[in-house]
């Protein structure tokens, strides 16, 4: 949501996934996926994580109140990004 | 496989759905909104930013923390019957970004049964952010954005007659200009921060009730109440110096939760008070207050026309 979806030019997406994928192994699927600007838009350039710029649920919960980039993601589990540092 | 989050450390009862790592608390939807709406409430009341009969402008970008803000004003409005609201909006003239966050404040005011008006660039000071953006010019867009929008918010505020004028900076702007106007050493700008504002003659009183709600909680709030999210973003943010911040704190605060509320609070305490000094003064061009003969407005204005003589003054060039 917000600039991550102008970035990637797409409101949602469907991604296959192999067993034991988590959000980490999620968010390098989109941005390989995506490509630029979205990369950009979503990571730290300096971290490497998306953490700073954007939150990030999974079926509704804050992934930083499960176990962060290494939440473990289930079939038909739903993620959203939305973009926190634009669009005040 | 999947894990049931915590429960809720505030009611204990329902699943949580937020970590707040500077301060530990696990909360579920419920609890997150009404902690964001105490949050609003106490800082309202700590710095006294309102009277029970206050006409509150409020500043409404279109943006996730301007909604907020004006969603929980209205609910607070409700209880204050002889408070008003009344939304202001500053469209700066950029193509296809200023647009869309117009329409979502439109959509919200309506919605809210809250007067909107609406205050350009253009009629104001007779030039748009577009074709600033165009022009040589020896600053950077958001510095012309900034010292305009400025203006033109006190202006609208002036116009529906209020006495206050409430814009949504949220803790990480505030932490932002903090360290900004360190790094810089500018104390005076300093003061620009403090979230009660000051009484300057010519300036309806400015606060800024969002200040210690983080940026991430505010989306947040935005996305569990269903706000409209804006999707462009302005073409012309290039600030270098406020994103090397941004990013600066956005990592400080990962690493080290709680950080932005340091240097909040650090900049707070280190502000003597609002200075008044010095403002005493007019613009010989447009009358409004400033420490200099020419008011920054009428400066910035009068470059990009190429000279005082060709001016346009906010105040000339308002329409009736």
């Amino acid at each position: 949501m917000g600039t991550f979806r102008e970035a990637s030019g797409q409101s949602e997406t469907v991604l296959t996934l192999p067993e034991g994928a988590n959000v980490s192994s999620a968010i390098d699927a989109l941005r390989e996926r995506f490509g630029e600007p979205f990369g950009s838009t979503l990571m730290d350039p300096v971290l490497g994580s998306p953490l700073p710029n954007g939150l990030i649920l999974r079926n509704g919960v804050e992934v930083g109140n499960l176990r962060g980039l290494d939440t473990a993601l289930d079939d038909g589990d739903e993620l959203v990004l939305i973009s926190v540092t634009h669009g005040g | 496989m999947d894990e049931a989050p915590p429960t809720c450390t505030k009611c204990g009862d329902r699943p949580s759905v937020f970590f707040r790592p500077y301060s530990g608390e696990r909360l579920c939807r419920s609890c997150f909104r009404d902690s964001i709406r105490e949050r609003v409430e106490k800082t309202i009341s700590r710095f006294n930013m309102f009277e029970h009969d206050s006409r509150i402008a409020v500043g409404v970008s279109g943006g996730k923390d301007s909604l907020g803000l004006l969603h929980i004003l209205k609910r607070i409005e409700e209880h204050f019957p002889r408070s008003e609201l009344v939304a202001v909006s500053i469209d700066e003239g950029v193509s296809g970004y200023r647009d869309e966050a117009l329409s979502i404040a439109r959509d919200a005011c309506s919605s809210l049964g809250v007067e909107h008006v609406v205050l350009s660039f253009d009629s104001l000071f007779g030039v748009t952010m577009d074709e600033i953006a165009r022009r040589q010019r020896e600053l950077g867009t958001c510095s012309y954005c900034g010292v305009l929008r400025r203006r033109a918010l006190n202006e609208g505020a002036k116009m529906v007659e209020a006495d206050r004028l409430a814009t949504a900076h949220n803790l990480d702007d505030v932490a932002q200009t903090a360290l900004l106007n360190f790094l810089r050493g500018d104390t005076k700008r300093l003061t620009m921060m403090h979230p009660a504002g000051g009484s300057l003659p010519g300036f309806v009183r400015r606060v800024k009730p969002f200040c210690e709600v983080p940026e991430r909680e505010s989306t947040l709030y935005a996305y569990l109440e269903g706000f409209r999210f804006q999707e462009t973003p302005c073409p012309y943010a290039s600030e270098a110096m406020r994103s090397d911040i941004r990013g600066f704190l956005n990592r400080m605060e990962v690493k080290r939760p709680g950080s932005k509320f340091i240097v909040y609070r650090t900049a707070l305490k280190l502000i003597p008070g609002i200075e008044t000094e010095g403002l005493q003064g007019r613009c010989s061009i447009c009358g409004e207050p400033t420490p200099r003969e020419v008011c920054r407005v009428c400066q910035l204005v009068s470059q990009l026309r190429g000279g005082p003589s060709q001016t346009r003054c906010f105040k000339q060039s308002r329409p009736g």
